[in-house]
């Protein structure tokens, strides 16, 4: 049994102690997760404080079978593309985010973790959750259909268009960085 | 570490998910409070979504609704119910049942001892009507004297408001023949009759 199996164990008989364990262990991640759906920090942060009273107040379904962090992370993501679906920001379109691409003083053409962050969050809504969902989380295109209820079609061609998106965004983003440089 | 971005599309998945299936960014200090505050509220909660007090309250709500319902119907069909208008005098006085003349007559001195009291002002109708019953009850004194000596009385115990309507039921008098008892009580019956004065006879 793992160090998480018995922490989770703890945090089914109710110990405070064992609980704030096991979020100092996964509100890093948790939190990435949360900040790849949104640019507002305020809205990540309630969606992680929301997704850790699911996780808490659910965690009798959890079966030792598997991943307890992937048990965590979908629990997250479900719950963030509800939140999403109920204030009706989930829609598919074209369109680009407004472009709020800056560089920093010292940036060059390598990226940083939260300038990929960043260049996600200028995707249009629905294709970002889509890109989010498949290249990052790893879910199929029959699984992603299902959780948006979109064709499988749909979810590959926001998929391509997101990817064609970031490629103008990085190209877009070098441009500026080359033109402060010189 | 900072990453070079890719060159061609096909590398694109790859690239950002080295870089960010890992990633983790800490959440701000005071989120565990709020979590942890919300999780013992989220405890207090029922699976309904309802907290105990919550329950609570929702159920003597609906005790006092049934009880307040209960009590409007109660009313409505009690329309005499002098509760509702102290002002208003009934329009009969029941009179009570007694065996023989003597207390009829002594019921007849009660109502004439009857006076509108101060607090309660009688309309010259309801008083019209309360002369109008005493001398309804005297015929019914004489019937029943009459009948006393004629024939054996027999009390009735029919409800009251029967007796309202007809004020000369009050006592009835039932042949000696048609009178039936049960058969351990027939005999006693026919010794106590033998043993009594019946006039006319």
């Amino acid at each position: 049994m793992s160090l998480t199996d018995e922490l989770v164990k703890k945090c089914l008989n109710k110990e405070p102690a064992a609980q704030k364990e096991l979020y100092k262990q996964l509100n890093g991640k948790l939190f990435a997760i949360c900040l790849r759906y949104t640019k507002n920090r305020a809205e990540a942060e309630d969606w992680l404080q929301e997704s850790f009273i699911k996780i808490f107040s659910n965690l009798k379904a959890f079966k030792f079978e598997g991943s307890f962090e992937g048990w965590t992370r979908r629990i997250t993501v479900n719950h963030i593309l509800s939140d999403l679906r109920k204030k009706t920001k989930l829609k598919f379109t074209d369109e680009l985010e407004e472009n709020t691409l800056t560089v920093e003083e010292d940036a060059h053409s390598n990226f940083s973790k939260e300038d990929l962050i960043r260049f996600i969050n200028l995707l249009p809504e629905g294709k970002k959750v889509v890109f989010n969902l498949y290249v990052i989380e790893g879910y199929s295109h029959k699984e992603i259909g299902e959780m948006l209820n979109i064709n499988e079609g749909t979810s590959r061609g926001q998929l391509a268009k997101a990817r064609e998106q970031l490629i103008e965004i990085h190209k877009k983003y070098n441009k500026i960085n080359a033109e402060q440089i010189s | 570490m900072p990453n070079k971005y890719p060159e061609h599309i096909d590398q694109l998945d790859d690239f950002y998910k080295s870089q960010l299936a890992d990633h983790e960014v800490d959440a701000p200090d005071g989120l565990w409070d709020k979590i942890n505050a919300g999780n013992h509220s989220a405890k207090k909660m029922t699976p309904s979504g309802l907290s105990t007090a919550q329950k609570l309250i929702g159920i003597g709500v609906i005790v006092l609704g049934l009880i307040a319902g209960c009590y409007y119907i109660y009313i409505s069909s009690h329309p005499n119910n002098p509760s509702l208008d102290n002002n208003k005098i009934p329009a009969t006085i029941e009179q009570p049942v007694e065996e023989d003349t003597h207390s009829s007559t002594t019921t007849k001195k009660e109502n004439n001892n009857i006076t509108p009291s101060p607090e309660k002002k009688t309309t010259n109708k309801n008083s019209s009507l309360l002369k109008h019953q005493e001398e309804e009850q005297q015929p019914i004194e004489k019937t029943a004297e009459e009948n006393q000596k004629e024939e054996p009385t027999v009390i009735d115990n029919t409800p009251k408001e029967e007796l309202k309507t007809d004020s000369t039921a009050a006592i009835k008098t039932v042949p000696k023949g048609k009178i039936k008892f049960k058969d351990k009580y027939k005999k006693e019956y026919q010794d106590s009759t033998s043993k009594i004065f019946i006039p006319g006879k």
